[in-house]
Parts: structure tokens; C-alpha cells; sequence
């Protein structure tokens, strides 16, 4: 509780920081209420023991989920400063409402009352929408703003129904009182939470936003869809499938397999002829997602070490490559694929870190990325889900092509020899993630203790 | 003192040599580089001393650093280290040698441009070497042999602007990997069915196995297949030979002193194995009995002074093996040792020509060096009488015991490695003579600048030739002394199976040997050692046999090689482009295809996009139903 009250109160000084002369603080000061909300996340701090009746409790994984928003968050941050040089001069209301959505992203991985899931996930959405159309004089922006809106408000709708079905059979919103009913009406509500949930992992069949809205966005906020909406949509998803999975057990297994395996066919057939890398990544995490739902199967909570092990690897990866593309964007004016080549001999640095990052999100040997497709799909086989696993690693292969297109590019020679520098803020958060990328996948247990 | 401290001391400092040295040696001072080299082996030879002063080693030291893997039930494969009598002796050759040879090599490579990398590659092979001879368990053995192969690999081939060099080490390469071969598939099925790769607990389990089981045949044949690529056994024995492009120190310690007698090293570590099945042990004797016989008659007719030395080696480790397949195990390391002095000896020796006389290796092209290099014609000579098995040096004991052990066991056998000492006798005073008697017939050009090598390298000549001299005491025979040092040392690590032979063998196998060596002594000199027969012309099909190595490479070749480049080229211009290539073609068409044919529903339209997901969710309703 403590933690979103920080949050709050530090969104909302910040807000007021915009009017003052004092922009330079802003980020500094947000960033340090991100590194005291992770201080308080991690030591247990909290107000009081009753957090809003019980109907939400930050306790074992779902701390986890909330320390990964808000350390993804914290590494975000620093970026919004990008801002300013293009001219916007919006940033406390970029970084005021970014902190804001986290709270919304807070809320939906530790609710055990649906209540709580709806309001996050609308306070998470609406800031989202605003920071879609972050770049208010491009059309692109207004147009992926206008978009997540309406198919987002058409997602919530169903989320709506199928928390007011599950009010309508059980008497109650809460997810925590151990009802065991059959009825249809039941699990007609529970088809309806998946559903709105896999419209915020995006997952198919309820993935289209994803590549328009992804490619629209300021990058930035791209680099936080992909990354914290998408952990928060999971968390939600997790916290779900942990009340109520042993309801809907067999049907359940169908139902994942099916989104699952659908969403890496897709995902990857559509990525591979994609030019703009931006929507290449938005395809590429569709694929990640149907990865990260084939751990719900047979799930067991002492397994939420791998979900998150996964969710781990996937950002710190889609962080370096949603932001290294900001800055080729910023350069050569588009995210073209075409732009990436020569990268190496321009910025040898941006380079070997966004080629490590992509290794990973393919699933390449001594990254975090293998690991954690190592893990999922191991313990997907060993609940004896060999034909999805089998599946699974073939249609990976896939993905392979698509990312080394990009390494490809960015490595060939090219007459372009534009140098330039990116600021040494930035270039330590890009170490910092690529290290922790090769540790975990080099010697993988440190992170996989942690996460248990 | 704590004893791992000496196992980190045997360990570790060889290969900080090679990583310093690999990667800043071309920038630090060449007497820096040299000092950082021989360090390593110096360090590890002082601990092994420390070991053997210390301990009685009744119980074998055993120390893990590391669990590696797991297999079967729980059992641990480890970076573990195992010291017990045997290894101790190894340590002592390769370090001791090592460290000789290292100090060599300084002189011997100091104007060569690669210097550092040399020395790089030096320290690597000794860490590799001593991986091996220490490893507790066949898989680390396994790396540690796989590590010397590779030192190999890079060493013959270190003047790589050469392309004979290029392709004899890739020769050496090949052979030990039909070796390798045999010995991986041996280590899987003592995996597979005795569930440990450990040396000590292998062998205990071999309890319920009786005398020839075809089980363990079938592993000690394939192991013995490690063994003839690596030690040069007949069939794979062509590599070595080759294996003379090399720099000289190279030869003697890779290719006669260490890296040939891993090999020996390991059927005499599973000992106790191979003693199970007398069916593998005939083999290993008439195979090391044929060795030795084949490349002794060889060596005859070489005019190369290394190569005669290289078929020498060979013939040297044919002995071994015999000795090995007559159950006499501790006999073959005795003999791996004073080989291990004398032939690196003459290496060395050779080098230290070689070297004065500016890279000249023909020895049609010498003779008369006796008066311009004193010192090294005098450890020669030293190096020569050891290896032809002159009492009382070092190579007498070992050969003589050889020689007995496999009386004792096989008349004929005998007979032939007797006519083998013949020919040894005979290239080895040929080849003394040639080149350091009668007068010089090359180049006078050359003769003038022929010089004595530097200090730096007449030394450790010189500590070889004394133990040329006197390592054959640590193994004196039964007749002589009641104690075999070699034998009372080794007793804890290996279980020999010998007969006892007669007082009157023993004596008169003297007498003989001293005998046909005084002749062949004197024939050889009055034939090579006053004026060499130049222009000799070759009598007959024997000396054109042993002129071409009785044509094994081209047999090799013709029934082999040539085959396998057929069926590659035919896989790769018919198979290659109609299988493989369409085969990953097709997919990746199929791909695209299904990608750009899938783009139109993502079209960006609103509507379109509610539209599909109400159908997606109908689709999820219907699977509910069904499923309900």
C-alpha cells in the first residue's frame, strides 16, 4: 500500500514540477521515488496490513510482477528526457501519467477481488491511450492513440461482462472464495475474462491492435507497452488462472494450447516480411506471449518462477531493442529496416548490445532468452505436452530469421558514415541490460533463486 | 603443506602461462615471455617433487574442483584430480621433460617471429598433458587427450606459411580422430553399462564380469583404438612420421617424450580392465610387436635425421605396446620413461644440428660435425648407446626387460621385437656415424657457420644425458637387485601379470646384446662413419619397399581417401543441392508466400479488427462447448 501511495504522490509533484522552471528534476526525482517504491516493494514496507479490505495483496509472486513494473519503469524514465530535444516540452505530464499507469499495472497483478483488476486495468489502459498520442503534431501518434482507445474500450467491455457474470453466478467479485461450480454461466465468465486479458497480452486471435498501435506510438511508449503492459496484462492473467484454473482445468488446457500455438504461427509468418522494425517487434512479441502462456499449462504455483523468468528476459531484451530503435529512428527518421544497416560501423556500441538483446528474444544459446524458452518448454514436456512442445520449437525457428535479418543488417558495410553519440545515461542502462541478459543466460540459477 | 596447494601449483600456473603469454606475449619483453613459460612446468615439476617427498601415496590423493555433470544414478563426472604412484611418474616426465624442453626451446626459437605464440602453445599442450595424466575419470582424461591433440594440431602446423606443413597436421589431426573414435565410444559403453566414468570405482566393478567377456572386449578393443591413433600403433601410425614438420622441440616432447605415450598411460591407468581379457592383450602384442618391427625397417632407409628419429619413436612405442600386451604394464611405463630421457635427448641433439648448421636435416648432407659441435656429438653418442640398449644405460634396462617379459609370455613375439633391437642397433649408429663422422659433404659454406648451439640449449642436453645415463638404475633387473624401484613404486597403481624368467636367460640376453652391438658398432662405422656411400644405388624390392614406408600412405589413400572424396563429391553436386537445399528452401518460400498472402487481414480498418475479434471469441465459445 505504501508503495502506491508514494507512487501517487510522486506522479502528482511531478505533474506540478511542469509548471515550475524546474524541468531539469523531474526525471531525477521520479526516479528516485521508482528507487524508494522498489525499496519498499522489497523490504516489505506497508502502511497497513488490510490493503482495501483484502481485495488486493502485494505478497509473493505478485510482489515479484510489481518490483518488475516498477524496476522496468525506472529504466524507462530516463528516456522521456529524450522528449525535450525534439522540442516537447510535456515531459512531466509524460512522466506523471507513465507513473501513474503503474499503479494501474500494480493493481492488476495483486487483486483477488475483480474489482480491483477492472480499475487497473482502466487506469493502466487510459494512461496508455494518452501516451500512445504522445507525439500529438504526428498523425501516426493521434492514429495509435485513437485505436488502442476504441479496441481497448471494446476489450474492457468484455472484461465488464465477464466480471459481471461471475458477480451474477457466485454473488461476489471475489476471485478468492474457493467456488468449485460447474455452471455455464460460470465459465461463460471465465471465457470472458481470458478473452479481455488476451486483448491486453495481446494474443491471437485478439492481437490486431498490437502492430498498428505498436508502430504509431512514440517508441518510448512502445518500449512500455511491450514491456509493462504487457507484465501487468500477464500478472492479471496469472493471479486469474491461480484462483480460479482448477475450475476450468480441462477445457483450460485446450484453450491455451490452441492461443498459444496460434499466436507463434501467426506472430512469426506475419513478422518475416515486415520492413518496419517496429512492427516486426510487435509481431515478435505476439510470439513471446503465445511462449509465455505455454507455462499456464499444467500450472502449479511453485512454478511462477518460470513465467516470471521469462517475463524477465523478454523485457530486459525488449528494452534494448524497442529503445535502440528510438535512437536509429531518431537519426535516419524512420525504423525501416533498411536504416539498420551499417549500425555497426556507425555505433559499434548500439549495435553488439541490440544484436545481444535480439539473440535473446530469439532464444539464442547464452542469453537469458534461451533459458527461459529453455525452461518454459522443459516444463511444458515434462507434464508430458510433447506434441505442443515439439510445435513450439519448430515454428521458433522461425523467429530466428527475422531477428538475424535485423543483426544481418546492422552488421553489413554500408557508405553511410554517420557517427554519432548516444548520451552515457543511456548507454549504462543499455549495459547494464545486455549484462544482466548474458549473466542469466550463462549461469541462469542466480536470477531463477531470486525469482522463487 | 596443504596438498591441494601443490595440485593448484602442478595445475594451474601452465596454463596462466599460455593465457598470458596468447594474449599479451607479442607485446612483452622475449625474455619476459620465456621466464613465463617454463614457470609453469618448473612449478608443477617442484610441487610433484614435493608430492613424492612427502607422501608414501598409499592412498591415491583425490581432490574436486568442480561438479560437471551428472550421469546415470547420481554419479558425479567432476574437474576432479586423482594423484596416486602413477601419475606421480608421469608428472615427473612431463614436467621434468617439459620444463628441459621449455628451456630449449628459448634458445632454439629465439629468432623466430611467432616466438610467444609458440611458447603459448607450449604451455597449453603441458596444461592439456597434465589434465590428462591427473584426470580421476575417463571423460576429463578424454578433454585432456582431446587438448593434447589439438596442441599437436596447432604445433605441426606452427610454420602454417607452408602448406606441407598445413596438411601434416592435418594428417596428425585425422588419424587421432578415427583414434578418438574408438576411444569416446569405449568411454559411452563403460557408461552405459557400469553407470561411472571414474577410474578407481570403474574398475572395482568389473567383479561379476569372467575372463573375455565379450562386453569387455568390445570396450578395451575400442579403447585400444584410442590407443594406436594416439601412440602410433600400426594401423595409424603414418601421422607421426609427418608429424616432423614441426619445430624440433615439438618432436621431442609432443612426438617422443609426452604426448605419444598417453596412449601407454591409459591401458596402463585401466590395467586392471585389460587384464580381463587376454584376447585384447594378444592383439595389443602383435600389434606393438608388428609396430615395432615394421618402423624399425623404415627408419633404415630414412636420410632425414628427424624422420629417422620419428620412425624410431614408433618403433620405441611398438615395444611398449608389446610389453603392455603381455600383461607387463609397469615394464612399459618404466620404458616410457627412459625413453622419455633418450629420445628427447636425441631430439634435442638434433635440433642442436639442425641448428648449426642453419635448417639442414639431410644427413647425406653432414658427417664430420664431431670437431665443430663437441658437446652435442657427446650427449649423441649418450643418446645413442641408451637407445640401442647399451649396458649400463638407461634404454638397456627398460628393452632388456621388454625383452624378457615377452619371452616369458610368446617365443616368437620375442624373436621378432630381438631382430627389431638389431635394426635400432643398426639406424641409430648409421644415423650417429653419417653425421658427426667422416668428413663433411655439404655445402662448406654452411660448414663454416656451423656452430655449437648457445648454453641456453646445450643445458638441458646435458641434465638429459645424465639421465640417459643413470635413469636406468631406478629399474634394475631381478638378477641384479633386489629392488626394482619402478616396480616397488607403482605397486599401488598397477596389478602386473608377469612369469618369472631364468637367471641363464637373463645373462646370456647380455652377453648377445653386448656382443651384436660391438658388431654392428664396427660395421657401421667402417660403412657410414668413414665416407658415406653416396650414390648408392638401391638393391632391389625391399629397399624400394622401405624407400616408400612400404606404400602405406598411398594404400591408405587408394582404399580410404580416395573413396570418401568420391562419395563427397557425389553428395555434394547431386545430393546436396536436390535434399538439403531444397529442403530448406522450400519452407522459407512457403513463408513468405504465407506472409504476404496473410497481410491483407491486418488491414488497419476499425472495424474489421472488432469484427475479428468477436469471431475469435466465437471461436473460443465453441470450443467450450464442445469441450463442456
Amino acid at each position: 500500500m505504501l508503495s502506491i501511495v508514494i507512487l501517487t504522490v510522486v506522479a502528482t509533484v511531478v505533474l506540478y514540477l511542469g509548471f515550475t522552471q524546474y524541468k531539469n528534476v523531474i526525471i531525477p526525482f521520479a526516479v528516485t521515488g521508482i528507487v524508494l517504491v522498489l525499496f519498499c516493494l522489497l523490504t516489505n514496507q506497508s502502511l497497513w496490513n488490510n490493503w482495501f479490505m483484502n481485495m488486493m495483496d502485494i505478497q509473493g509472486s505478485s510482489k515479484i510482477f510489481s518490483v518488475l513494473i516498477v524496476g522496468t519503469t525506472g529504466c524507462l524514465l530516463p528516456f522521456i528526457n529524450l522528449f525535450r530535444q525534439r522540442g516537447a516540452e510535456e515531459v512531466a505530464d509524460f512522466t506523471g501519467i507513465l507513473l501513474y499507469a503503474i499503479i494501474g499495472g500494480m493493481m492488476m497483478v495483486s487483486y483477488s477481488d475483480l474489482m480491483v483488476l477492472f480499475l487497473g486495468v482502466e487506469i493502466l489502459s487510459i494512461a496508455m491511450y494518452i501516451l500512445a498520442g504522445a507525439s500529438r503534431k504526428r498523425v501516426a501518434s493521434n492514429e495509435a492513440s485513437m485505436k488502442y482507445f476504441l479496441l481497448g474500450s471494446f476489450a474492457s467491455a468484455i472484461l465488464l461482462y465477464g466480471i459481471a457474470l461471475y458477480y451474477t453466478s457466485t454473488g461476489s467479485f471475489r476471485l478468492d472464495i474457493g467456488n468449485s461450480g460447474q455452471s455455464a454461466l460460470l465459465n461463460l465468465s471465465y471465457l470472458l475474462l481470458f478473452a479481455g486479458l488476451s486483448f491486453k497480452i495481446a494474443l491471437v486471435p485478439f492481437h490486431f491492435w498490437a502492430p498498428d498501435v505498436y508502430q504509431g506510438t512514440p517508441t518510448i511508449f512502445t518500449a512500455t507497452m511491450a514491456t509493462v503492459v504487457k507484465i501487468s496484462a500477464v500478472g492479471a492473467l496469472y493471479q486469474f488462472i491461480r484462483y480460479c484454473g482448477v475450475n476450468m482445468s480441462d477445457w483450460l488446457f485446450w484453450l491455451i494450447s490452441l492461443t498459444a500455438i496460434a499466436s507463434i504461427l501467426i506472430g512469426n509468418i506475419m513478422a518475416v516480411t515486415q520492413h518496419s522494425v517496429k512492427r516486426l517487434l510487435a509481431y515478435s512479441g505476439i510470439v513471446q506471449a503465445g511462449f509465455i502462456i505455454i507455462s499456464f499449462l499444467n500450472f502449479d504455483p511453485k512454478d511462477s518462477w518460470i513465467i516470471l523468468y521469462y517475463l524477465v528476459a523478454y523485457t530486459l531484451a525488449s528494452l534494448v531493442t524497442f529503445l535502440g530503435t528510438h535512437f536509429i529512428e531518431e537519426v535516419s527518421g524512420t525504423d525501416d529496416h533498411s536504416a539498420f544497416k551499417g549500425l555497426y560501423y556507425n555505433n559499434p556500441f548500439l549495435a553488439v548490445v541490440m544484436s545481444v538483446a535480439l539473440i535473446s528474444l530469439g532464444g539464442g544459446p547464452l542469453t537469458a532468452g534461451f533459458m527461459a524458452k529453455f525452461f518454459v518448454l522443459s516444463h511444458a514436456a515434462t507434464a508430458g505436452n510433447m506434441a505442443l512442445v515439439v510445435l513450439a520449437l519448430i515454428l521458433a525457428v522461425i523467429s530466428l530469421y527475422y531477428y538475424f535479418r535485423i543483426i544481418n543488417a546492422m552488421f553489413s558495410r554500408t557508405n553511410d558514415t554517420r557517427n554519432w553519440e548516444i548520451h552515457w545515461t543511456y548507454r549504462g542502462i543499455f549495459a547494464i541490460l545486455s549484462l544482466v541478459t548474458l549473466a542469466a543466460g550463462i549461469a541462469p540459477y542466480w536470477l531463477v533463486n531470486l525469482l522463487k | 603443506m596443504d596438498t591441494s596447494i601443490l595440485l593448484h601449483l602442478i595445475i594451474w600456473p601452465t596454463l596462466f602461462g599460455f593465457i598470458i603469454n596468447g594474449l599479451f606475449g607479442a607485446r612483452l619483453p622475449r625474455g619476459l615471455v620465456g621466464l613465463i613459460a617454463c614457470a609453469g612446468p618448473l612449478l608443477g615439476f617442484i610441487a610433484t617433487l614435493i608430492i613424492y617427498a612427502g607422501q608414501p601415496l598409499l592412498e591415491p590423493i583425490r581432490f574436486t574442483y568442480y561438479n560437471w555433470f551428472t550421469i546415470g544414478l547420481g554419479n558425479q563426472v567432476g574437474f576432479s584430480v586423482h594423484i596416486d604412484a602413477l601419475t606421480v611418474l608421469m608428472l615427473f616426465v612431463v614436467t621434468g621433460v617439459g620444463t628441459l624442453i621449455h628451456v630449449y626451446s628459448i634458445g632454439y626459437m629465439r629468432d623466430d617471429a611467432g616466438y610467444p605464440r609458440f611458447m603459448a602453445y607450449l604451455n597449453l599442450f603441458l596444461f592439456s598433458m597434465i589434465v590428462l595424466v591427473t584426470a580421476s575419470n575417463l571423460v576429463l582424461l578424454f578433454a585432456g587427450w582431446e587438448g593434447v591433440g589439438l596442441c599437436s594440431f596447432l604445433l605441426i602446423g606452427y610454420w602454417f606459411g607452408n602448406t606441407e606443413y598445413n596438411k601434416a597436421a592435418r594428417k596428425a589431426f585425422v588419424m587421432n580422430r578415427i583414434g578418438d573414435l574408438g576411444f569416446i565410444l569405449g568411454i559411452f559403453l563403460l557408461a552405459n553399462h557400469f553407470n561411472s566414468v571414474d577410474i578407481v570405482t570403474i574398475q572395482q566393478s568389473f567383479g561379476e564380469y569372467s575372463q573375455n567377456d565379450p562386453l569387455l572386449v568390445t570396450i578395451t578393443i575400442l579403447l585400444f583404438i584410442g590407443v594406436c591413433g594416439k601412440s602410433a600403433q600400426i594401423p595409424l601410425f603414418t601421422w607421426l612420421p609427418d608429424a616432423m614438420a614441426g619445430p624440433t622441440p615439438v618432436s621431442a616432447l609432443i612426438h617422443a617424450a609426452t604426448m605419444v605415450t598417453a596412449g601407454i598411460y591409459l591401458v596402463a591407468r585401466m590395467n586392471i580392465l585389460f587384464s580381463l581379457t587376454p584376447l585384447t592383450l594378444q592383439i595389443i602384442l602383435i600389434t606393438g610387436v608388428v609396430t615395432a618391427i615394421v618402423a624399425a625397417s623404415i627408419a633404415l632407409r630414412q636420410n632425414d635425421i628427424k624422420k629417422v628419429l620419428a620412425y624410431s619413436t614408433v618403433s620405441q612405442l611398438g615395444y611398449m605396446a608389446a610389453s603392455l600386451g603381455v600383461a607387463a604394464y609397469t615394464t612399459a611405463i618404466f620404458h616410457v620413461m627412459t625413453h622419455a630421457f633418450f629420445k628427447a635427448l636425441l631430439f634435442l641433439g638434433a635440433g642442436s644440428v639442425i641448428h648449426g648448421l642453419g635448417g639442414e636435416q639431410d644427413i647425406r648432407k653432414m658427417g664430420g660435425l664431431k670437431s665443430k659441435m663437441m658437446w652435442t656429438h657427446l650427449v649423441f653418442l649418450i643418446g645413442t648407446l641408451a637407445i640401442v640398449g647399451c649396458p649400463p644405460f638407461a634404454g638397456f634396462f627398460s628393452k632388456d626387460e621388454i625383452l624378457a617379459v615377452v619371452y616369458s609370455w610368446n617365443f616368437w613375439g620375442f624373436v621378432i621385437l630381438a631382430v627389431a633391437s638389431v635394426m635400432t642397433a643398426w639406424y641409430m649408429f648409421r644415423l650417429y656415424f653419417s653425421t658427426f663422422h667422416g668428413s663433411y659433404r655439404g655445402d662448406h659454406h654452411v660448414y663454416n657457420h656451423a656452430h655449437e648451439s648457445p648454453a641456453i640449449m646445450v643445458g638441458p642436453l646435458f641434465v638429459l644425458a645424465v639421465l640417459s645415463l643413470i635413469g636406468g638404475f631406478a629399474g634394475m633387473p631381478e638378477v641384479l637387485s633386489e629392488h626394482h624401484m619402478v616396480h616397488q613404486f607403482l605397486k599401488g597403481s598397477i596389478i602386473d601379470h608377469t612369469h618369472e624368467v631364468s637367471h641363464f636367460f637373463e645373462y646370456s640376453l647380455w652377453g648377445i646384446t653386448v656382443l651384436a652391438l660391438a658388431i654392428i658398432g664396427v660395421l657401421c662405422y667402417r660403412i657410414y662413419g668413414r665416407q658415406y656411400p653416396v650414390g648408392q644405388s638401391s638393391g632391389g624390392v625391399l629397399a624400394a619397399l622401405l624407400d616408400n614406408k612400404f606404400y602405406l600412405d598411398e594404400i591408405y589413400d587408394a582404399s580410404i581417401g580416395n573413396p570418401l572424396k568420391a562419395l563427397g563429391k557425389y553428395f555434394g553436386k547431386v545430393w546436396d543441392p536436390m535434399l538439403i537445399d531444397a529442403a530448406v528452401r522450400t519452407p522459407g518460400n512457403l513463408l513468405q508466400r504465407a506472409s504476404v498472402g496473410l497481410k491483407p487481414i491486418q488491414s488497419g480498418q476499425i472495424s474489421w479488427y472488432i469484427f475479428s475479434i468477436l469471431i475469435g471469441f466465437l471461436i473460443y465459445a465453441f470450443l467450450f462447448l464442445v469441450k463442456l
